[in-house]
């Protein structure tokens, strides 16, 4: 009987330290799971903000590229939204994101890659308002349709580093290991209802086309389900022209017309605030020449001041001056554009483009500012 | 059966030990994660402040100056300070910022000023910058540079 | 009773095992403290406090009350452009060798820049409990020789201790190049 019972008692030993077992792995298991899933989480967060850093420091770092190695993240997509003035980045799947309703960027909707790269530009109407900053990766391909004008250079040169290949026609396109293609059609070659090239049919829609016009717009182009080439939307690039036009690149860096247009929002909310400054300064700088063209010592000087002066005051003898209604002329003209632009109206900022124009000649021409002591800007 | 109880007590003390120290590794790796996102916050706001077309020297089609600031820009920055709900706050937080002359005169402004209600730390980072007063010249191409600094303090 | 003797080796052992196990947990603990590295921020703020500074110093204008007795077609005497490269031109100083410009009660540029610049650099750099080494040196077909050096009122940055530079300014001080650097530690 006694050894019976201990048989017994020996198997149920045994049962009893399986399920004790079974509960106390299962619990540490669940710690375990529930760990990973809130490091993942908190490590989402610590890159978001990382890269928040790093785009800050880009975006201060004009005209410079800055090549950032992203190896340890190959499988992270970020993406890049803006909408109604919010610019938005994060972790695709992951709650992990930072809104921005400052600096512009423009990017593509995703990337995905081994290195990330950042460059700035500054935007200029006609003075500096705010950085631009144009994020993009090794891994996203630029054609050029090289049209031999010389902003194809010009493009070709400043962009050095960044992937960006120059083509003579829509033929020429080898995607190859790229994980999205952007075509910059300078020649006007694509239009809607046009067949996307064979090469480019496998991407799906990461590939698209930034065309720019002679009207100074530029017209986005998507594939559609039916291999073909459907507008996505246009926009005015508004700007004073001249070399490295960052409203210009931002055009071609940008998603589409919807992000484009709503940095550009973002930087005319800016211009507004800047523009309070400039014009604080010139009240300033006229009471400067006003003052210094009667008590300059030196004859030649007070010429100089005069001439200067002039310039400033325009025809009228007393406020406001022609540089005082040129400068409300164009701070009135900042905020139509602005509310234009919030109202998806962008055509309704060519006004200030031409204020922005005479204020670069007052500043920069022979016929303006240019020899003065002072400038505005 | 002593054995076994007193084998367990010592188990369930060596867990307690374990569990409180990791809770005190937890709270002071809190502490030392919010020093350093004040820290980046610092910096951030100090470089935002650095380059901010606002304040920084301009030279008509060249490039901008880096760590200048005009002073004609500084006496007319008062939209910084008004549009702090509406708008630079988003840029720069919590956080003042002050500019100081130090040669030849001492003057200061202080251009932004957002102070959090119930703070626990203001961090001070300190930047020397020019200072262009292009209108204390009266000659072409005059171009008198002052010396100054930059402080940023950001509060958390 | 020979039993009983086991039993209490056993309880003491297990005592022994959980102070060595609290005393290596703490070690632990302690250990990660020791290996933290520098924050991002100090070296970053280190670094462009240098090269700002020195910058900011080569730019600033004389005062005019500081009086150089002698003003450039401008009316205004840059520290870099004037000042620097008239104490480059008259260098060593001597009776025979006197500079062009002589401020602040007719010194000698080489003594207006040191005295200047230190105080500028003290006023900012030194207030900040910040240490700083100024070196300042003209580069002939000879070896290059000292012009100015100094540093802080706490020391300098010696090679062996931890510091930032500004990067290398030069000035061409016709028939030489002048070259500045300016080293800032904790």
């Amino acid at each position: 009987m006694k050894t019976k019972k201990a048989q017994i008692q020996l198997g149920f030993n045994w049962i009893y330290i399986l399920i004790a077992g079974a509960v106390i792995l299962l619990f540490f298991v669940g710690i375990v799971a529930k760990q990973k899933t809130s490091s993942e989480e908190k490590l989402s967060y610590d890159i978001v903000g990382v890269m928040d850093s790093i785009f800050t420091g880009a975006s201060v770092a004009e005209k410079t590229k800055n090549f950032i190695d992203t190896s340890g993240l190959v499988d992270v997509e970020f993406y890049f939204s803006c909408k109604e003035g919010l610019g938005e980045f994060g972790i695709s799947g992951q709650s992990a994101a930072i809104q921005n309703a400052i600096d512009p960027l423009f990017s593509p909707s995703t990337i995905q890659t081994a290195e990330v790269i950042t460059w700035s530009l500054p935007y200029h109407l006609p003075f500096k308002v705010v950085d631009f900053l144009f994020v993009t990766s090794k891994n996203t391909k630029y054609y050029l349709i090289d049209d031999g004008g010389p902003f194809a250079f010009e493009f070709l040169n400043a962009t050095d580093g960044i992937n960006v290949e120059s083509v003579n026609g829509i033929g020429d396109f080898k995607p190859g290991n790229n994980r999205e293609v952007r075509i910059i059609d300078l020649k006007n070659i694509i239009s809607a209802g046009t067949s996307v090239p064979d090469s480019l049919k496998g991407l799906g829609d990461k590939v698209s086309v930034a065309q720019l016009t002679s009207d100074g717009s530029v017209i986005y182009y998507k594939k559609d389900s039916d291999d073909k080439w459907r507008e996505q939307g246009s926009a005015p690039i508004i700007s004073v022209d001249g070399e490295r036009d960052a409203a210009k690149y931002a055009a071609l860096f940008a998603a589409d017309s919807e992000q484009y247009l709503c940095n550009m929002r973002k930087a005319m909310k800016r211009l507004t605030y800047v523009s309070e400054v400039y014009s604080g300064k010139v009240e300033d700088i006229l009471a400067y020449y006003q003052e210094n063209v009667v008590s300059v010592p030196d004859e030649i000087d007070r010429t100089v001041m005069a001439n200067c002066l002039a310039k400033l005051e325009g025809s009228a003898t007393s406020s406001p001056y022609y540089i005082d209604r040129a400068f409300n002329t164009y701070k009135q003209n900042v905020e139509f554009c602005r509310l234009a632009l919030s109202e998806g109206e962008p055509s309704q900022c060519s006004n200030l483009e031409e204020e922005a124009k005479k204020l670069f000649d007052l500043n920069n021409k022979e016929s303006g500012l240019q020899g003065c002591p002072v400038r505005f800007y | 059966m002593t054995e076994t109880i007193a084998i367990m007590f010592i188990f369930f003390v060596l867990v307690l030990f374990g569990l409180l120290f990791f809770f005190q590794f937890q709270k002071a790796s809190l502490k030392e994660e919010k020093q350093e996102l004040l820290a980046s916050r610092a910096m951030d706001t100090t470089l935002k402040a650095l380059f901010m077309p606002e304040l920084q020297c301009t030279n008509g089609l060249a490039e901008q100056e880096i760590n200048c600031f005009e002073v004609a820009k500084l006496n007319n920055a008062e939209v910084i300070q008004d549009s702090i709900d509406e708008y630079y706050f988003d840029m720069l937080s919590f956080a003042r910022i002050t500019i100081q002359e130090i040669y030849p005169d001492e003057e200061s402004w202080e251009i932004y000023d957002k102070p959090k209600d119930e703070y626990t730390q203001i961090e001070p980072t300190y930047f020397v910058v020019a200072l262009r007063d292009d209108l204390s010249g009266k000659k072409s191409g005059f171009e008198p540079y002052k010396y100054g600094y930059m402080k940023v303090e950001v509060y958390s | 009773m020979f039993s009983s003797k086991r039993k209490r080796g056993q309880m003491e052992v297990i005592g022994l095992v959980v102070i060595v196990i609290l005393i290596s947990v703490a070690f632990l603990f302690m250990a990660q403290f020791a290996l933290k590295e520098s924050p991002a921020k100090k070296i970053f703020t280190r670094k462009g406090l240098a090269s700002s500074a020195l910058a900011a110093v080569m730019k600033t204008t004389v005062d005019p009350a500081d009086d150089c007795g002698l003003s450039n077609a401008h009316g205004a005497l840059s520290l870099e452009t004037e000042i620097l490269e008239d104490c480059a031109q008259h260098f060593p100083i001597s009776s025979t060798l006197n500079s062009v410009y002589k401020c602040g009660g007719g010194q000698h540029s080489c003594a207006f820049f040191e005295e200047t610049a230190k105080t500028l650099l003290d006023d900012t750099l030194g207030e900040w409990n910040k240490r700083y080494q100024l070196d300042i040196e003209v580069v002939t077909n000879d070896k290059p020789k000292t012009l100015i050096s100094f540093p802080s009122e706490k020391g300098g940055c010696p090679e062996n201790r931890e510091r930032d530079t500004s990067g290398t300014f030069f000035l061409r001080a016709e028939p030489s190049l002048v070259r500045s650097v300016l080293y800032v530690c904790d």
